[in-house]
């Protein structure tokens, strides 16, 4: 059985939790604004005193990759490494839209399709679609959700669950009868699975080099060429 | 009993870590990002993805060249501020999660203090109290410093940082960034005959955003009657806007050490490696009777030995801060 710690800081949500390969042991959960940093590893503290178990019984660190806010996944990944280089435990990378689609599946248990959105600002969302047995059907991309950004699947009569962070904003102008609306959204507890099957298959990411996934590149404005 | 600091650095574009042993560097780690040079300046977020590849190499090689385990650390030193935000993040929530896993104590540290700091990484140190010009790519100012951890800041820039204007003028030159390493080797071939007005603030502080307006017109106008004015003169007015800038730091400096009567005086940041600076405070210095303190270029740029040296003296202090500690982008002292 892996003593799991779980750490899930995509988005607004700040969400740390202890597994220990079948159950969660402790979840905590805070959504205050711009206080991931400040509140992580007392959280971390929180879970391990509820769990019993002291963080150098862990067997590794679990943490969702992204795409997500660019703040709140380096704060969770700089902390994981922190945690892992410290102690000498392996890292565990679980992307966070498949922890999502995952999820929200085992609780609509729908036949159709999973779409996890995370909220990215303005009318974007970072999305992907995944079947029902959570396999990947469309990859992870930025969004800018119209009536039509779906139409194919819901011409092939396909029905798409939507949940996470951007999935409210989307319900607007996401009109088919084909189109749900689950309430599910990223925490630490979804990541379990996934972290366990990693574990098990020693699928562990590099401590040292281990980068979150932006899914897009920096925004950088270049400069004009030639001021003269 | 040892006193061991791991101090950790990541508040702009260089990710560092360091060793201190009871107030002695053993290791000083600096992990630079090059991938600037292409924007003409540091971008943000490229400089905050780059420390999270950066950050667990840095200490790692610093506790491999101190020769020591990470058993052996007895707290963590992380800058807390002030810089870039998305930085800061990185290296401060790398530290905590550090020193809660191996059950250490946190101290906070001020990037600017860790500057003025920096001078007892070896000898000579000066001797308290003394003036130290801290001048960087983010800062300027004069800090009045009685000891390790009481400081006044006297005066600061109240627009542009002197590094800054460096920066700026080498982008109007067509210098590479950072440009004042540029600027300093072209200096050395050309003679300050081009007059640039120096901006008349009170006290103790600084403008450099009035030079760059007047380095601007002044290009544009000899342009207009010459397009190769700069190709022509570029090490002129290289020298010309070297010694403007100069001048500008040493006329407070030497208006600071007239109004405290303090004879010990030091420069600090990464600017104090420019060879004009350095000449003209050895020539203040002979002049006016003081000592004069610099530190080797590895210590006046951003680094983490200053960050675990000032950590040094918080710990014998016993100024610890709990783990819920946040990064925070202004800082004052």
């Amino acid at each position: 059985m892996a003593l799991l710690l779980l750490i899930e800081t995509a988005t607004d949500i700040c969400s740390i939790g202890i597994s220990d390969g079948t159950q969660l042991l402790a979840l905590r959960e805070s959504d205050a604004f711009h206080e991931h940093a400040a509140r992580i590893t007392g959280m971390i503290v929180a879970c391990a005193e509820e769990a019993g178990v002291p963080l150098s019984a862990l067997d590794a660190v679990a943490v969702s990759t992204g795409p997500g806010s660019y703040t709140g996944l380096r704060i969770g990944v700089s902390t994981a490494k922190g945690i892992c280089y410290a102690l000498q435990k392996p890292l565990i990378a679980v992307d966070t839209l498949q922890v999502l689609a995952l999820a929200t599946a085992h609780l609509e248990k729908r036949p159709a399709l999973y779409c996890p959105m995370i909220d990215a600002r303005r009318m974007e969302v970072y999305a992907a679609i995944f079947d029902a047995d959570n396999r990947l059907i469309q990859p992870a991309a930025a969004l800018r959700v119209e009536e039509n950004t779906f139409a194919d699947y819901f011409a092939k009569e396909q029905a798409i669950v939507f949940s996470g962070s951007g999935a409210e904003k989307c319900k607007a102008v996401l009109h088919s009868p084909l189109a749900h609306f689950s309430p599910v959204l990223c925490s630490a507890a979804h990541l379990m699975p996934l972290a366990n099957a990693a574990f098990a298959a020693k699928t562990f990411a590099d401590v040292a080099y281990f980068e979150p996934f932006y899914l897009k590149p920096p925004n950088i404005t270049t400069p004009k060429k030639g001021l003269w | 009993m040892h006193v061991t600091i791991l101090g950790i650095e990541s508040s702009c574009d260089d990710t560092s870590a360091a060793i201190v042993r009871d107030g002695k560097v053993l290791s000083n780690v600096v992990a630079g990002q090059e991938v600037h040079k292409q924007y003409g300046g540091v971008v943000p977020e490229v400089a905050s993805r780059a420390h999270q590849v950066h950050i667990v190499p840095v200490v790692a090689i610093a506790l491999q060249q101190a020769g020591l385990r990470r058993e052996d650390v007895d707290a963590v030193a992380f800058t807390r501020g002030p810089g870039l935000i998305g930085s800061l993040l990185v290296g401060v929530s790398f530290a905590k999660a550090f020193a809660l896993s191996r059950g250490l104590p946190l101290i906070e540290v001020n990037h600017l203090q860790a500057h003025v700091l920096a001078h007892f990484a070896e000898a000579p140190k000066p001797s308290f109290p003394f003036l130290c010009l801290t001048v960087s790519g983010g800062h300027t100012q004069i800090v009045l410093v009685r000891n390790y951890l009481d400081m006044e800041v006297l005066g600061s820039t109240i627009d542009d940082a002197a590094g800054e204007a460096f920066d700026k003028t080498g982008k109007l030159l067509g210098l590479d960034y950072p440009a004042g390493p540029h600027i300093d080797r072209l200096a050395q071939q050309g003679t300050p005959r081009f007059d640039f007005p120096e901006p008349q603030i009170p006290e103790l502080d600084f403008s450099f955003s009035g030079l760059k307006t007047s380095i601007l017109y002044f290009l544009k106008k000899e342009m207009a009657a010459n397009p190769d004015f700069i190709q022509e003169n570029l090490a002129d007015i290289c020298a010309s806007v070297q010694a403007r800038i100069v001048s500008i730091l040493m006329r407070k400096m030497e208006k600071a050490a007239q109004q405290t009567g303090i004879r010990e005086i030091a420069i600090a940041g990464g600017v104090s490696a420019n060879s004009a600076l350095r000449k003209a405070l050895e020539m203040s210095g002979k002049e006016h009777g003081w000592r004069t303190f610099i530190p080797r270029f590895e210590y006046c740029t951003d680094n983490a030995a200053m960050i675990a040296l000032t950590g040094y003296y918080k710990h014998l202090r016993g100024q610890f801060v709990g783990q819920e500690v946040a990064p925070v982008a202004r800082w004052s002292m």
